[in-house]
């Protein structure tokens, strides 16, 4: 009987093993970047000052332009990836952030959620405060690519 | 918005439809089918000749409907405009990857009109309402205090934008009180203009940048980790030591200091009213015309992320019913460091009032700290809270009960654990081992040691 559990224990190790880092490269292999407008000034954006407009402590661009901020819907992996890198949070510590951060006064809103990769790359060329993400294969040259995950 | 699940249930709802159209069609021809072959010639014949047509007719009806549900469904399935574009735009190209939560039936994005969400506020982020609340139980040994149920609070918080850079912050709370009546209370109401990220500017009932956890967590009881406020942190309506509620206009902003992150913020306001059994916000009338002064700096490094370090500074002149002015500051300083798994709370507080309560010369100082650690492990979150605060038996505003409650001393541990049920609610238990000298009706020298045990639930939606 102990065997047995042992065996099963070193088989489910061994299986978590052997497909953790094949689930990890699905999402590693896809490079998401971050959009911006055409028309914004900003040519590249450094990682503590995207940060920053991701989390709403900056919100206006150097050309005096409101930041808008997009997130793709929960579940989408891009999304996953600008939490990782960008948040650092969890899906449940990034609502509570912005929870708290509306409570203090700090943001009125969220960053509106978007369903699909298509509509965030034509909300930011549309507008020229918009700030979003996409993966790699979805940039085209209707908007800039300031900065990029891995 | 387009909405998945709608989509799914949008697809299933025709399958179903399309599902049921077919089995009607079907029993239709088994039953008619079923029927045996006859002559034509006869009564009987020419009646299912009739029938035929009209199995034919239904058909050509059904297939008609089908087709009209069809045309609906696939008008339904175009994406609702993403609310609040700015400006009209044209169909997007069509992505190059299909992501994976995004229904393969999905159309381009037709024209339409919404607007651009804003983060930090924008010409089209609407009204936004938040509820919080708390409930719980608490015992204690304290001499003369009772273990009771309670109602904490429900605060019902609004935010709303009206241009791009004017919104609007509001705060309704039912709080119940010692009397056990449920009040509503306007706990803030304050009309915004922001500049830029450097000037921010407001008007209204706020509640002060007086160290780091008033302005951080006000009423929400769901965000604080432990069960209550610190002991100087306590609001002034509840018998606190803090002027924690004003009204008046604030500035707040960052400071061009690149990784030091620096931010301030300075308010000016009423100040707080300390006639006996009045409201502590003076929401209508100063009682003199002193006005409060507060400014509060802090600095978020960049290079230490959760990191925030900060000092206020608080000048008031407060007015009692004897005409005596006693001036007060309040110095606070700050080293917070906080990320989703740690939580380091460290807070000190010197409260100076200048004059005895008779108006003679005299300076006295109330000192006062709190430490809070917590760590999350996944659902729960231990944590342990030590807190301490002292003012003396001659305090001219803390110590004399003619003029209020009096803080006294108190400190003392607090243990709890913190367990979330979701993002939403939250429950806790804590254990506390006050001591305490003073009371809210008697000033006195009598050191009391007590236990307390208190669970709370909280949650935020």
């Amino acid at each position: 009987m102990t065997r047995r559990v042992l065996l099963s224990f070193v088989l489910l190790t061994a299986a978590a093993l052997l497909f953790w880092p094949i689930t990890s490269s699905i999402s590693a292999a896809d490079e998401v970047d971050v959009i911006v407008n055409k028309a914004n000034t900003i040519s590249d954006l450094p990682l503590p000052d995207a940060r920053k407009i991701f989390l709403g402590e900056k919100t206006t661009w150097p050309s005096g332009k409101r930041v808008s901020i997009l997130m793709l819907a929960q579940g989408q992996p891009e999304r996953a990836v600008i939490l990782r890198e960008i948040y650092k949070m969890s899906e449940a510590d990034y609502s509570k952030y912005f929870l708290q951060a509306a409570f203090a006064g700090k943001v009125s809103a969220p960053p509106k959620d978007v369903p699909s990769a298509a509509q965030v790359k034509q909300v930011v060329a549309e507008n020229p405060g918009a700030i979003g993400y996409v993966k790699k294969e979805d940039v085209d040259d209707s908007v800039k690519v300031v900065l990029k995950f891995p | 918005m387009f909405d998945v699940n709608k989509c799914a249930s949008k697809v299933a709802g025709r399958r179903f439809t399309s599902a049921v159209l077919t089995l009607t069609v079907a029993s239709l021809g088994i039953v008619f089918s079923a029927a045996p072959a006859r002559p034509s010639d006869t009564p009987k014949d020419r009646d299912k000749e009739a029938e035929h047509e009209m199995i034919q007719q239904l058909l050509v009806q059904i297939e008609e409907l089908k087709s009209r549900v069809h045309d609906l469904e696939e008008r339904q399935l175009v994406p609702a405009p993403l609310p609040n574009f700015v400006s009209s735009v044209a169909a997007a190209p069509a992505s190059s990857s299909a992501l994976p939560p995004a229904p393969a039936s999905t159309p381009p994005t037709p024209a339409h009109t919404a607007d651009v969400p804003q983060s930090g506020g924008g010409p089209l982020g609407g009204v936004q309402l938040r509820l919080f609340g708390d409930l719980g139980y608490h015992a204690t040994d304290l001499q003369g205090d009772t273990n009771t149920f309670y109602i904490g609070s429900l605060d019902m918080f609004m935010t709303g934008t009206l241009t791009d850079r004017v919104s609007v912050l509001g705060e309704v709370l039912f709080t119940s009180s010692t009397d056990n009546s449920v009040k509503p209370d306007v706990e803030r109401l304050l009309l915004q203009y922001k500049q830029n990220d450097h000037l921010r500017f407001g008007i209204g009932r706020y509640h002060t940048s007086i160290g780091y956890y008033n302005p951080t967590f006000h009423r929400g009881a769901w965000f604080q980790t432990a069960i209550g406020r610190p002991f100087m942190y306590a609001f002034d309506d509840d018998g606190g030591a803090f002027p924690l509620q004003e009204v008046g206009i604030t500035f707040d902003g960052r400071l061009p200091s690149g990784k030091l992150g620096l931010e301030y913020t300075a308010e000016v306001g009423n100040g707080r009213n300390h006639l006996f059994v009045s409201d502590p916000a003076q929401n209508r009338q100063d009682v003199n015309n002193g006005k409060s002064v507060n400014f509060a700096l802090s600095s978020h490094p960049s290079w230490v992320s959760g990191l925030d370090v900060g000092f206020s500074i608080y000048h008031d002149y407060l007015t009692f019913d004897d005409n005596i002015n006693h001036s007060e500051i309040i110095s606070t300083v700050h080293v917070v460091y906080t990320n989703s798994t740690y939580e380091f709370l460290n807070e000190a507080a010197l409260t100076r009032h200048v004059g005895t309560s008779t108006g003679a010369p005299g300076i006295f100082h109330t000192p006062g700290f709190y430490t809070q650690f917590s760590r999350k492990f996944g659902k729960y979150r231990p944590y342990f809270r030590y807190q301490y605060i002292n003012a003396g038996v001659a305090e001219p505003v803390f110590g004399d009960p003619t003029d209020g409650p009096v803080i006294g001393r108190r400190n003392g541990p607090s243990f709890g654990v913190r367990f979330d049920f979701n993002d939403h609610a939250a429950w806790k238990l804590q254990y506390d081992h006050f001591t305490r000298r003073g009371s809210d009706t008697i000033s006195d020298r009598t050191i009391r040691t007590y236990n307390g045990l208190a669970t709370e639930f909280s949650f935020a939606f």
